[in-house]
Formats: C-alpha cells, sequence, structure tokens
C-alpha cells in the first residue's frame, strides 16, 4: 500500500477536519485517531501538526473551540463546526470533485499517436 | 524517579514559545500527550517509554514550533508584529550585554598589563604573570558566559 504524499496529505487536512467535525463536535486527538483510521495507515501525519490547523481554522471562524472536560476531569478542548465552515466544506467538496472529475476525463483520452 | 505529569508539562511548554494563547495551547497538547501515553500504558508499555514515542508521533519540538509560529504569522501579523519587534529587543539587550562584559574584560586585561608595566619593582613577575593570567581567565569565562546567555 503506497503511502500519500505529503502536499496531498496537506491540501486534504482541511477538507478532512472539517468533514469530521460535520459529524459532530471532537477534540484534537479524537480527531487524529480517526483520520488514521480512515486512511488505514496510508496518511503519515505528525499528530502535532493538527493543532496549528485547528487554530488557522479557528481563527478563520469556519470552527468554534470551547472547552469541556473529559471523563477523567482533566480540561479538553473541543471544536465545532460553524455556519462558515460547512459552506467551506461544500467548496472544498466540489473543488475535490472536480479534480477527480478532470482526472477520470484525462483517462478516457486515448493518446496522440505521432 | 520519572514523573510524567512534569514531563508532559516541560515537553508541551518547550512547544508553545509565543506568549498569545500559550496557557491553552499548553492544556491541549497536555491532554492529546496524556490521552495517548494513557493508551499505550493500557497496552502494557512503561510510561517513560510511552512518553516518549507519544513525543515522538508529535513530531518534535523544533517542528512544531515551526508550525505554531507560521500559523501566528499567517492569522495574526498584528500579534506576529507584536512577537517579532518583542524578540528583536531581547537580542538587542542580549548584544548590549555582551558588548559591556567584553568592555569589562578588555579593561581587566589593560589593567593587568598596566600593573605589570608600570610596577615592574614593586609586583614581583611571578605575581604579575599570575594576576594577568587570572585576568585572561576572567575575559575567556565573561566571553563564554556571554556566549551562553543568548
Amino acid at each position: 500500500m503506497s503511502i500519500l504524499s505529503k502536499d496531498l496529505v496537506a491540501a486534504s487536512a482541511t477538507p478532512l477536519v472539517l468533514s469530521i467535525l460535520k459529524q459532530g463536535d471532537s477534540y484534537g486527538y479524537a480527531i487524529i485517531q480517526q483520520v488514521r483510521e480512515l486512511s488505514d495507515g496510508e496518511m503519515e501525519w505528525a499528530d502535532g501538526m493538527l493543532y496549528p490547523i485547528l487554530h488557522r481554522l479557528e481563527k478563520q471562524k469556519l470552527i468554534q473551540s470551547y472547552w469541556g472536560k473529559a471523563e477523567n476531569g482533566r480540561k479538553r478542548k473541543y471544536y465545532r463546526l460553524r455556519a462558515a465552515g460547512t459552506n467551506e466544506l461544500s467548496r472544498l467538496r466540489e473543488n475535490w470533485q472536480r479534480v477527480h472529475a478532470m482526472l477520470k476525463k484525462i483517462e478516457g483520452v486515448q493518446p496522440c499517436s505521432t | 524517579m520519572f514523573d510524567l505529569k512534569k514531563e508532559v508539562r516541560q515537553y508541551c511548554q518547550s512547544v508553545c514559545t509565543n506568549r498569545f494563547g500559550r496557557s491553552a495551547q499548553i492544556l491541549e497538547l497536555e491532554d492529546h500527550l496524556h490521552c495517548e501515553i494513557e493508551r499505550m500504558v493500557n497496552r502494557g508499555i512503561p510510561p517513560e517509554e510511552a512518553f516518549f514515542r507519544a513525543t515522538t508521533n508529535l513530531g518534535g519540538t523544533t517542528l512544531l514550533q515551526h508550525e505554531f509560529r507560521k500559523n501566528m504569522q499567517q492569522n495574526s501579523p498584528a500579534s506576529y508584529e507584536f512577537a517579532r519587534r518583542i524578540s528583536c529587543w531581547r537580542d538587542r539587550i542580549y548584544l548590549n550585554r555582551f558588548r559591556c562584559r567584553a568592555a569589562v574584560a578588555v579593561m581587566l586585561v589593560l589593567v593587568a598589563t598596566l600593573v605589570f608595566r608600570l610596577l615592574p619593582d614593586t609586583v614581583s613577575l611571578q605575581s604579575a604573570s599570575n594576576l594577568f593570567e587570572n585576568c585572561c581567565v576572567v575575559t575567556v569565562e565573561f566571553l563564554n558566559l556571554s556566549e551562553s546567555s543568548r
């Protein structure tokens, strides 16, 4: 099984995080675990890379954070998708689908014979 | 003895170097590390090794610091500019401190040389050379201290 390139991982990070948060509020560690499960180990994602992404999305007002408590009483920061985040997710999905459609079209085109 | 809580706190503090929202970032990273360590400990890995593995999985302090800083630069230009200015001032203070220490060191060497030249009769050759040697040692120590404090 080939591992996804760094560029692709970086590009897909935002739509992945937004998609996960669309399913419900979550926190950093749980998001990382979900990405790991979804990718079957194909995505080599340094755990710490997620937090700057989450903070960036929060500053862009796509997601919102709040403090809660874990089962053991530890303070935990949760994230929730905002309306702007849902719109951004739709836009990103469309973009990815466009690229996917382009690749499909190219596959269908016969190579030029010289 | 290995103090897991302390180690986790120290690691997170070393990663979150910027002053803005620092405590929130530390708490968030601490929670992440504790989750990961608990998962490994439940699998039978000793806490010390679990801590090492969890921090490695996080991606290394330098990389994380870079990412956090980059994030700050991109999304909060005003606060980044403020932090950059503070950093510049800190560098200037270090530089001035270094200059002062270097000046003191040079003065000490000059004094030693003068004592040796002006008072050759009252100061024996042995004690003068000892004084000169001590001054050189102090000079080197001053300069080393200045470098290490940067």
